[in-house]
């Protein structure tokens, strides 16, 4: 019987293969698509935020802190003198600035006498990162302030010889608190997600119609021809489910060779990768057989495939990730994003086989258990 | 008229298929709901993730200044695998890794990031908020008992008056931004016109196949109020598509379109392009499977290319060039200028759509012409 | 070598093959004759093991027809059950390893089998490029790849042009000639006529006669059948076989559209009366043919219908 199984699987694939709509959606679909995505964001987000600073008040302690503001700025963000404040709003609509930083009139006076006093930070309502970034280190900039102020009342009253000392001495000292800065070594591929997700999303159809072949052939007469020889009923079966494995998985495993290879989009630990792809195949051939097993014509096979396929692949996440809110519930359900997470493992998280076990088993379940149910109503329907 | 009868048959025949009204009524209607829900009111602080497992007192404080940083929005991981991971995805700007009191805190960036500063800038003014009374207790230690110190410290904290931040902002958010569905109904729409559109190219590869269009050559002007018919049908299906879910927009939630005298002609002509989209691949594809293997992709990819799926904003120049060679950018272009800056009728926009109008539907009816008369 | 006994089969309500029972000797050909519906694919597929009986049973060689005993039937369905995306070779490649065919006798026996239906030339082709005649031919020989004991031919030459039938025919009177048994369904008289060494008339899902060619036809002794081609109102025409049915040695008359059939054994001599009856009721008559007893006159004898619609 294994002959048989054989014999038919490989006639499946070889007639797949030769069909051009199958290449398309298997191979040449996913891998265009998420050339697109890595051509649009392969370069990553980029933040970057232009702050200016407006001194209206005319003391020492607004220059200072001006000053160690304008030099305090880093990669993706930088101070620059407002020359007119007067022209805050004017200037911030024609975009010179992000979000302006105002030292009032009359903050330098206020932080000697310890009285209250206001920062101010202008933002425009179109960039609100911008803003709240400002607002935080006007924050930070206050503080600074009340430690100076605090630490002069503490010592007056404590009756210290020199406060102005004592004041110097607080605005010298570090925070408490040390910060140190690090990488976090390692890249994610965008494309790393988009390919495999696009494979899936196609291999329902791809693997759909291989799927329904056997109600086809059994049309086309040739499924009765098989059947007159001296081939049991189980062995077509077997073979057309080996015959949907192997154009599945032989196809997703092109699709990440070539984004890998040729592109650099590594999607994680190769042992890992190719256990999640021959898992996922497993559920996607799975559900389809279980589809052209309880559909009643070829033509509902076929729109219940387009349906399954497109919704599982919306709420799977193949269209984008990083989503709050019912998304993330909704894609532990569908095969689409149980894979996705496991791909997202290995090569976002770095996790190793073991860590996704319990997923490639989920999917492997899944694509058991419906493959068994698809294929017995099969059995019944059409080889009787 | 004949050609009514005919776009009525398909019209009817388009009703009778539940698959088909599914995937092109409801489907945009899910994605716009899951886009809206998933990804509304995101953007307007620094995502960053915190990692803190035993944090002293000192370490509390910094949490607590952290969460209430106007800069910095704040989540909570129980590992560095999950943290790297999501910093790696960049899901988050960065991460905040808060050991026991006396060790550094230290800032994770992703390996790619070219552009931190904010994140630094944003939790160095955390920092300084933590350390006021800490920083008076130490200087004034040098002078006096440190119990001395600590009540002196603790006093004058809380007579001392903060100094606070005020804000205030100048003009307004974009119209699609202010709402959460805003930018997500028309973005879908246009994506899904196209779409349906080009799969309906299946169903019109079927109707080659049986032989209707070589028949419909043997009546008076048979050829012609079939097209018609057909052209007719496929755009009434996609002006459906657009009635429902900008009704829906508008009605249930409320979003802005702005002036209709400049969003219906948009809608209109959009509509052509993508009924002639369809019947021009259904003359060139050999089978109906064919048809579905390439309308999806080509949907896809020119719904990325031009804008539905991310606003062309936010990648390079070149790409946006690019995107420009499919109506759908223009379209989004006319979609901002009408809702963000309520522009009116967008007319470079619409004269370019008009050009793609005009020339896929000569392209699809000389293609489909030219099959009834010769069958290839 | 085949035996065939009582088969029935049921599809709900309707019984389509209703006690079936026939032998086939080694090297023999017999034909199941009969109209559409008759029952014939269906018996056919039973025979297969495509199909389980309701009742009864069927033994080749004496033992049933199972498993790996399958090989010793060649099957020839009514459809061209072939891949069309695939050439004739590797079409006949794929059936003949599932028919435990390999390596070089494989490859020779496609050649030789090629050779008999005659593509020889066109081996290589895709089967979507043939012509239905081609087709067909491919067909027969996907049947013969593995040199079964029993051929089964299923309405082969059905929507064929008349040079590939012809060759057909022949094609399976050479085999029937080199010794190999086979059973072939048609609703076309004249085939089981030409090729046929015993026939059985099939109607409604029962064998309703059985014997050669010869015998069959013989039972309807010297009748002959007289068919007339007419131009009249279907009353007139109706009024008109009304009073042939009772004229003397007139066995049966039966009504299909303008023509009129009559078997009689007055044969020449039952037309003049029947021309002056015509006048008669207003009757136009275009046409006379006389035909001899054939396969045709012996179904319409038995069943008072036509075996072609």
């Amino acid at each position: 019987m294994w002959r048989h199984v054989w014999l038919i699987a490989r006639l499946g694939v070889r007639r797949s293969l030769r069909d051009r709509s199958i290449l398309i959606m298997a191979l040449v679909a996913p891998i265009a698509i998420a050339v697109v995505v890595g051509a649009a964001f392969g370069g990553g987000a980029s933040v970057s935020a232009t702050i200016g600073v407006a001194n209206e008040d005319r003391s020492d302690i607004s220059a200072q802190i001006a000053q160690s503001l304008t030099n305090a700025g880093g990669d993706g963000i930088a101070f620059a003198t407002v020359s007119e404040p007067a022209q805050i709003d004017a200037l911030l609509d024609a975009g010179t600035y992000d979000a302006v930083l105002v030292l009032p009139a009359g903050l330098g006076d206020a932080v000697l006498t310890g009285d209250a006093a206001d920062l101010e930070v202008v933002g425009r309502a179109a960039e609100p990162l911008a803003t709240s970034i400002a607002q935080s280190v006007a924050q930070g900039v206050a503080a600074n302030l009340q430690t100076a102020r605090v630490t002069a009342a503490a010592a007056t009253t404590a009756g210290l010889p020199d406060v102005g000392a004592a004041v110097q001495k607080a605005v010298e000292t570090q925070s408490p608190i040390a910060v140190d800065q690090g990488q976090v070594q390692g890249t994610f591929s965008v494309m790393a997600y988009f390919a495999p997700g696009m494979a899936m999303l196609f291999l329902f159809f791809v693997i759909g119609e291989g799927a329904r072949s056997i109600v086809a052939e059994r049309r086309e007469g040739t499924l009765q021809r098989i059947l007159a020889g001296p081939v049991s009923p189980s062995a077509v079966l077997l073979g057309k489910t080996a015959q949907v494995m192997i154009v599945g998985v032989v196809s997703m495993s092109v699709v990440w060779l070539i984004t890998w290879l040729a592109f650099g989009a590594s999607w994680g630990d190769p042992l890992g990768v190719f256990l999640v792809i021959v898992a996922a195949v497993a559920a996607i051939a799975g559900i389809s057989l279980f589809i052209t097993g309880i559909a009643r014509t070829e033509n509902q096979a076929d729109a219940l495939t387009t349906m399954v396929a497109l919704l599982f692949a919306i709420l799977g996440g193949t269209f984008f990730y990083g989503a709050a809110g019912p998304l993330v519930t909704m894609q532990k359900f569908t095969p689409n994003g149980q894979a996705l997470a496991a791909f997202v493992e290995l090569s976002a998280a770095q996790a190793t086989v073991v860590e996704i076990a319990p997923r490639i088993l989920l999917l492997l379940g899944i694509g058991i258990g419906m493959a068994a149910v698809g294929l017995l109503t099969m059995r019944n329907k059409v080889l009787a | 008229m004949r050609t009514l009868s005919t776009a009525r048959v398909e019209w009817v025949r388009f009703f009778r298929d539940r698959i088909a009204m599914f995937s092109t009524i409801a489907m945009p209607i899910v994605v716009v709901l899951l886009i809206g829900l998933s990804f509304g009111g995101a953007g307007d602080r620094l995502g960053v993730g915190v990692l803190a497992p035993a944090p002293g007192p000192l370490g509390q404080q910094f949490l607590s200044a952290l969460e209430r940083s106007p800069g910095l929005e704040v989540t909570t991981y129980a590992d560095t695998r999950d943290l790297y991971r999501d910093i790696r995805m960049g899901l988050l700007s960065g991460g905040v890794e808060v050991p026991p009191d006396g060790q550094a805190v230290r800032i994770d960036v992703p390996q790619t990031s070219q552009d931190y500063g904010p994140l630094v800038a944003a939790v160095n003014g955390v920092v300084a908020q933590v350390g006021t009374r800490a920083i008076a207790v130490q200087v004034l230690s040098a002078y006096v008992p440190q119990a001395k110190a600590e009540q002196a410290a603790a006093a004058a904290e809380a007579s001392v008056p903060s100094l606070e931040v005020t804000t205030r902002t100048v003009g307004a958010v974009s119209a699609m931004d202010a709402n959460r569905f805003g930018s997500a109904v028309p973005s879908q729409l246009m994506l899904f016109m196209f779409l349906n559109g080009l799969i309906a190219a299946a169903a019109l590869v079927q109707a080659r196949e049986l032989g209707v269009f070589r028949r419909t050559l043997a009546a008076p002007q048979g050829l012609r109020v079939y097209l018609g018919g057909l052209g007719a049908s496929r755009f009434g299906i996609a002006m459906l598509q657009a009635a429902i879910l900008l009704g829906l927009g508008v009605l249930s939630f409320r979003i802005d379109l702005g002036a209709p005298s400049a969003w219906v002609p948009l809608v209109v002509v959009y509509g052509v392009i993508c009924a002639a989209a369809g019947m021009l691949l259904g003359a060139i594809v050999r089978t109906p499977g064919q048809a579905v293997a390439v309308a999806i992709p080509m949907g896809i990819v020119f719904g990325m290319l031009g804008g539905t799926m991310w606003p062309l904003s936010v990648v390079s120049p070149v790409m946006r060039a690019i995107g420009h060679f499919t109506p759908q950018a223009w379209a989004m272009d006319a979609w901002n200028l009408i809702i963000n800056e309520g522009s009116g009728f967008a007319t470079r926009q619409m004269a370019v759509l008009l050009v793609y109008a005009v020339v896929l539907s000569v392209l699809a009816l000389w293609a489909l012409g030219r099959h009834a008369r010769t069958g290839r | 070598m085949l035996e065939v006994d009582g088969l029935v089969r049921r599809f709900g309500e309707h019984t389509a093959v209703d006690g079936v029972s026939f032998r086939i000797a080694q090297g023999e050909t017999y034909g199941l004759l009969g109209p559409n519906g008759a029952g014939k694919t269906t018996t056919i597929n039973m025979i297969a093991g495509l199909l389980t009986p309701d009742a009864g049973e069927v033994r080749l060689l004496d033992e049933p027809l199972t498993g790996d005993r399958k090989s010793l039937i060649g099957l020839v369905p009514q459809d061209i059950a072939l891949y069309p995306d695939l050439s004739a070779v590797e079409n006949l490649e794929f059936f003949g390893r599932l028919q435990n065919l390999s390596g070089p006798r494989l490859k020779q026996r496609v050649a030789e089998v090629l050779e008999v239906v005659g593509l020889t030339d066109r081996g290589k082709d895709h089967i979507d490029t043939y012509s239905g005649g081609m087709k067909r031919r491919a067909n027969i020989a996907v049947g013969l790849l593995h040199e079964p004991a029993l051929l089964i031919l299923d309405e082969p030459t059905v929507g064929v042009d008349p040079q590939s039938r012809n060759s057909i025919l022949e094609s399976v009177s050479a085999l029937g000639g080199a010794g190999m048994a086979v059973l072939y369904t048609t609703h076309y008289m004249e085939e089981a006529q030409r090729l046929c060494d015993r026939v059985g008339i099939i109607d409604a899902g029962r064998l309703i006669a059985e014997g050669t060619p010869e015998e069959l036809v013989a039972q309807l002794g010297e009748q002959a059948t007289v068919r007339f081609r007419l131009n009249a109102a279907p009353d007139a025409q109706r009024a008109w076989a009304e009073v042939l049915r009772t004229m003397p040695d007139v066995a049966a008359v039966q009504e299909s559209g303008d023509r009129v059939s009559v078997m009689t054994t007055h044969g020449p001599a039952f037309i003049a009366p029947a021309v002056t009856a015509a006048r008669e009721a207003g009757v136009g008559v275009a046409g006379v043919e006389v035909t001899e007893p054939d396969l045709e006159a012996v179904f319409l004898h038995l069943t008072g219908k036509a075996l072609r619609d």
